[in-house]
């Protein structure tokens, strides 16, 4: 436990000295990355071994101002595998954001901007490592108001402070949730987490607390219907920025969910029906909407509600499989189903990360991140532009990279329930595995055109003027781009050496849950042989081309293009065009809108289509909502006359009427 | 083991061979005599004697895109059975991995298009990347009804998939294994660019999808594309008769004689197909596909352990 | 010194009805000042046995503040924001008077016997009704009145009748706390005194009914 809270003590010092160093950009960011990069460092090894097993260690440290709260930490596996990513991550993601920053120049100190990505990263750490519903809470709540800091940075831009805003409604409206969820399951006892459980509560309570907890860390981690602050808070944060919010911040909404699942006994199938269905409901709506968006960042947030839709599809395979039973290999499901969520946990942040890196170096770049007005940008910064491609084949789950082995696994869990279960309850599985062909082929789509479009290709706006990137940011995307690969290739190691967590998360006893897993790491040895043999025969490939053009002419030319000579830029299919298809016949689910006027001129200097994108459920569900309660309470309006004496007036009779009712009357 | 090697090695060789029987059929009927039946292995011999040119704004993703999409479709066929033998590599969930290699052929081929700045390259990938998000579900549909109806103890290989098939089983479930290759058919023809849903004698580049995106590559790089797009029609072509056909006697070498026949009548069907089709017009080929979608859905609710009937 | 304080009670209610009464701000303030000074004295009267240091002190420090700063300052704000008299009130003059005695009687009904619980009998029966009379003559003023500097007034009424109450109860007040008392009165005082004249800048009124705009 002294490894961790020297790195919190390590994240928060740095922290402290970039806050006084907030004027001079890079010294504040070098401190910033430097803390990060220690605290990772000192707390890694202890956080490793943590995750092999072992009984949990524990902290605690009584908190006298606090009634019922005290300074628990513990550190089981569970904790332990979300641990790596909060270290790791916000650390990568350290040099390249301190690139960026000084390279911008925003003109405001940036001392409290580090200060808040250190504590946010502390804070993180204490939420994982929590133990105490309070000091869950309120870490929960510091890692919120920090994100908030690092979301609204530049906020001379109208459209960021309104991102701002409904960051902090959304994530005060889920943490409503989640406190009488706690208090339900306290029962008036002690408020620690080893306590608290869901024995010899009534049914009806034990699904409200699922059900509770599903909606209130589901806002945190991007769940579609809870999703709307999520696209415009990431678009809004500077620069790379969001790699850390949705490569981290939004996986603890899913640690929440898991953890409070610990508490809660056995699950009824139809929880799993609940997860099922939001999972397909956030992956499909989640790629839909990436898809016809404009802007690269907006596109990169969209793909992460689906992506967190993907994983909760794991979830929900899994706690199928357990009402599977145990005779038909229910253990070997539920292992199989959250080993995947798991992995693509794991794999959704690396690549999620290099994603967002890449999108930040365009936005330093070019100064924007319109896809419709970017192309060529390969050719400018290589480095980039190849971890941008790799880490989006990585998220279209294809092999021999991670994300297809974490999707291996989901799908693997759906066919074999699928397979076995009869009548309805084979239906679920049948729709993750038709949802999930039918979300891994839009995202290929939609990361055709993220990446093609941005990087591939001539520029479709002003050119683009070529800048180095530093060492250590070359070696950062370089790092993401390998570890895409091998996290692929080494899955079966890596999700053998995961099974004391999902012991943990299942609460099944880990030997039993180690006894299964040659069900999960045996299909993905053959993964691995089969990305074996497509590098293998990738490198012969190699070999035998350029056998081939040894000695013979290799020319360059002009685009053919099937004879036409003059290609132009702004021939080139854009954004919109490129997602119209898809966008005509299913743009209803994410709100897309073409405008086309009745007559068009011959030869437009203007384009004169238009094509917009209006989050559906903001437009469908909460927009009309909020309007519809503003109504109402606008009725009230005809007390608030704003004259200072009537209000005074107001409190004068209230008050002398409960003395006089006291007085008087009660007697 | 050592039929499953010469079975790759049948398929390596044979795979050119279905173009130039698809080529004649279509010539058959049109009332023509047709190309010589080795015409694809010269057209190839001929593309990987050639030099290169490649266009000044394309970048490491043009050159790369030819050979990864091979080596894709080349690992592939190590997943594929044939005959009575097992293919090379099998284990539990081969076949997502068969899909989902082809996927990466498609990836990179769409990439490698957009890399050339060209409208119509981009137009080819555009279409290519929709109609593809449609036939997986499709795929992965059918093979799902198909592990449930034949791999009845859970087992979820291919290669196992592909031995448990016989007539017995053709007699049980007969209706749904129907319905399942009504699917296959549809995905094969869209898969591997085939009428209705794309023609590939077309020489005009807006109704094209698969040749429109590969017009700049040349030489070696060429010939890699076209051969991999005929080791993939053999793939789902033997895939096709592999898991559907009921013609099974158990011994090997007859089996294997038995399925490169089934495998030509495919060829043979798809050339019938072509000349009496025409292809689609594109916004109706989403209908198509997702008509296949459904049919494959379908074949799970009216199978019997299934849902509508008891 | 028992028998002033009957006297002294009769002036606060006077001063109270005067100031509800009256139009004109310069006397108003006069008004308030005495009452402060009367209010500050209390103490002494009321315990003329054990004059302490503490009494002294304070009493002293609250004729000087209520006496002489505050109507210092107040005056200096009048001058400067160049305003004689409140024209139109929300609650007329005439009818003010008769809702000054209407309080009154309300005062007394409230501070009936039996009515409210007392730690210990009073000096003067008259001593709780004059203090909460004070009490909500402050509040009065601020809810009828729309010149700024009135509610000034009225607040520094109400002050004085939390003392008096505070006297009645027979509450012991830390020294500490009753010197925080006071400077807080005197800073609210500067404070909206200050406040009151950059009103008058902005917008060339003290009136309070013009200051809507708050409310959206």
């Amino acid at each position: 436990m002294l490894p961790l809270l020297t790195a919190i003590g390590l994240l928060s010092t740095g922290g402290l000295i970039a806050l006084v160093l907030g004027r001079k950009p890079r010294a504040a960011g070098t401190v910033a990355a430097t803390a990060c990069v220690a605290a990772a460092g000192v707390a890694l090894p202890a956080v490793l071994a943590a995750l092999a097993g072992g009984s949990p260690e524990s902290l605690v440290l009584p908190w006298a101002t606090i009634p019922g709260g005290a300074f628990h930490l513990v550190l089981d596996p569970l904790a332990a595998f979300f641990l790596v990513l909060v270290l790791v991550i916000p650390a990568v993601v350290a040099v390249p954001l301190a690139d960026y920053l000084a390279a911008t120049k925003p003109d405001r100190s940036h001392g409290l901007f580090w200060l808040a990505y250190t504590l946010l990263a502390a804070a993180m750490m204490v939420v994982v490592l929590a133990a105490n519903v309070l000091l869950f809470l309120v870490a929960w709540e510091v890692m919120s108001i920090t994100a908030y800091i690092l979301v609204v940075f530049r906020d001379d831009r109208p459209e960021v402070r309104v991102a701002g805003w409904s960051f902090l409604a959304a994530t005060h409206l889920g943490t409503a949730f989640l406190l009488p969820m706690f208090l339900i399951l306290a029962r008036g006892g002690p408020l620690e987490f080893d306590v608290l459980s869901a024995k010899e509560l009534p049914t009806a309570l034990v699904d409200t607390v699922f059900l509770l907890a599903v909606f209130g860390f589901g806002v945190k981690a991007g769940v579609i219907p809870f999703h709307v602050w999520l696209p415009t808070s990431y678009a809004a944060a500077p620069g790379p920025v969001p790699a850390v919010l949705s490569g981290v911040m939004s996986k603890l909404g899913l640690y929440g969910l898991l953890r409070v699942l610990t508490m809660l006994g056995p699950p009824p199938v139809w929880w799993a029906w609940v997860l099922i269905g939001l999972g397909l409901l956030s992956g499909v709506l989640g790629i839909l909407n990436a898809l016809v968006q404009h802007d690269l960042k907006m596109l990169l947030a969209y793909s992460s509600v689906e992506n967190i839709g993907v994983i909760l599809l794991g979830l929900g395979t899994g706690l199928l499989g357990l009402s599977a039973g145990p005779d038909r290999g229910g253990v070997a499901l539920e292992a199989l189903g959250f080993g995947g969520a798991m992995l693509h946990i794991l794999s959704h942040a690396i690549c999620k990360s290099a994603l967002f890196l890449g999108a930040g170096a365009v936005e330093r770049l070019a100064g924007h991140t319109e896809i419709d007005r970017l192309g060529g940008l390969l050719k400018v910064a290589p480095v980039v532009g190849t971890t941008f491609v790799v880490a989006s084949a990585g998220l279209c789950g294809l092999p021999p990279l991670c994300g297809f082995s974490s999707e291996f696994l989901i799908f693997l869990t759906a066919f074999e329930e699928e397979a076995r279960l009869s009548s309805v309850a084979m239906l679920p599985p049948l729709a993750v595995v038709g949802g999930l062909a039918f979300v891994g082929g839009l995202a290929c789509y939609a990361f055709a055109k993220a990446a093609g479009l941005t990087f591939l290709g001539t520029t479709r706006g002003p050119s683009v003027l070529p800048q180095r990137l530093g060492w250590t940011a070359s070696a950062i995307f370089i790092g993401l781009a390998i570890g895409c690969l091998s996290l692929g290739l080494a899955a079966p190691v890596v999700v053998g050496q995961l099974a004391p967590t999902i012991a943990v998360a299942t609460r099944l006893p880990a030997p039993v849950v180690t006894a299964a897993l040659p069900e999960v790491t045996g299909p993905l040895g053959g993964v691995t042989t089969t990305s074996t043999i497509l590098l293998g025969i990738l490198l012969l490939l190699v070999v035998v081309r350029k056998a081939l053009l040894a000695g013979r002419v290799v020319a360059t030319a002009v685009t053919w293009d099937c004879g036409y000579a003059r290609p132009a830029a702004s021939m080139q299919y854009t954004g919109s065009s490129f997602a119209e298809p898809a966008a005509s016949v299913l743009g209803g689910g994410a709100g897309y809108s073409r405008e086309v006027p009745s007559e068009m001129p011959y030869f437009p200097s203007e384009p004169p289509v238009r094509t917009d994108a209006v989050d559906p459920v903001k437009a469908v569900i909460y927009r009309p909502l909020f309007n519809a309660l503003r109504a109402t309470l606008a009725r009230g309006r005809i007390l608030q006359l704003g004259r200072v004496h009537v209000y005074v007036l107001y409190i004068t009779l209230t008050l002398l009427g409960l003395v006089v009712w006291v007085l008087g009357i009660k007697g | 083991m050592i039929a499953s090697v010469c079975h790759l090695f049948l398929a390596l060789v044979g795979a050119p061979f279905l173009l130039s029987v698809i080529n004649r059929t279509k010539a058959w009927i049109a009332g023509r005599h047709g190309q010589p039946w080795l015409q694809p292995y010269h057209d190839l011999l001929r593309l990987l004697r050639k030099g290169a040119v490649y266009s000044r704004t394309t970048s490491w993703v043009f050159r790369a895109g030819p050979l990864i999409g091979l080596a894709a479709v080349l690992t592939a066929t190590t997943l594929v059975p044939f005959g009575q033998a097992r293919a090379l590599v099998a284990f539990q969930g081969d076949f997502i991995a068969f899909v989902y290699l082809l996927g990466l052929a498609r990836l990179v081929t769409v990439l490698a298009a957009l890399d050339t700045g060209s409208a119509f390259e981009g137009m080819g990938a555009n279409r290519e990347v929709w109609f593809s998000a449609l036939t997986e579900p499709a795929l992965m549909l059918s093979l799902a009804a198909l592990a449930r109806e034949v791999g009845g103890n859970g087992s979820l290989s291919l290669s196992v998939l592909h031995l448990g098939m016989s007539a017995a089983v053709w007699s049980r479930t007969g209706f749904v294994l129907a319905l399942v290759a009504v699917a296959w058919v549809v995905v094969l023809l869209s898969e591997n660019s085939r009428i209705p849903v794309d023609d590939p004698t077309t020489h005009l580049e807006l109704t094209m999808i698969h040749e429109v995106m590969v017009l700049d590559h040349s030489g070696p790089d060429f010939a890699f594309i076209l051969y991999g797009a005929a080791l993939k029609l053999w793939l789902f072509a033997a895939l096709f008769v592999g898991l559907l056909s009921p013609v099974k006697t158990g011994l090997p070498g007859v089996d294997s004689v038995i399925a490169l026949a089934e495998v030509m009548g495919v060829a043979v069907g798809v050339g019938l197909v072509e000349s009496v089709m025409a292809r689609l017009r594109l916004p109706s080929v989403p209908q198509l596909l997702i008509g296949a979608c459904a049919i494959s859905s379908l074949a799970f609710l009216i199978e019997r352990h299934g849902v509508l009937l008891p | 010194m028992t028998g002033l304080l009957e006297p002294a009670l009769i002036v606060v209610i006077l001063t109270n009805l005067a100031i509800t009464a009256s139009s004109r701000l310069a006397f108003g303030i006069r008004l308030v000042a005495t009452q402060g000074v009367v209010a500050g004295l209390m103490p002494l009267v009321l315990s003329p046995e054990e004059v302490t240091v503490r009494l002294v002190v304070i009493g002293g420090l609250t004729v000087v503040l209520k006496g002489i700063v505050f109507p210092r300052l107040l005056d200096r704000t009048l001058r400067q924001a160049a305003v004689r008299r409140e024209e139109d009130p929300p609650f007329g003059y005439k009818a003010s008077i008769v809702g000054g005695v209407v309080t009154l009687g309300l005062a007394f009904w409230l501070t009936g016997p039996n009515r409210m619980p007392l730690p210990a009998p009073l000096a003067s029966p008259l001593q709780l009704p004059a203090a909460v009379f004070t009490l909500l003559t402050g509040l009065f003023l601020i809810v009828a009145r729309n010149n700024a500097l009135n509610q000034v007034l009225g607040y520094l009424v109400m002050e004085n009748g939390i003392f008096l109450i505070g006297l009645a109860l027979a509450l012991e007040e830390p020294l500490l706390l009753e010197m925080g008392i006071l400077l807080d009165v005197f800073f609210g005082v500067l404070v909206m005194g200050v406040a009151i004249f950059h009103i008058s800048r902005a917008f060339d009124s003290i009136e309070v009914d013009e200051l809507t705009t708050l409310k959206d």
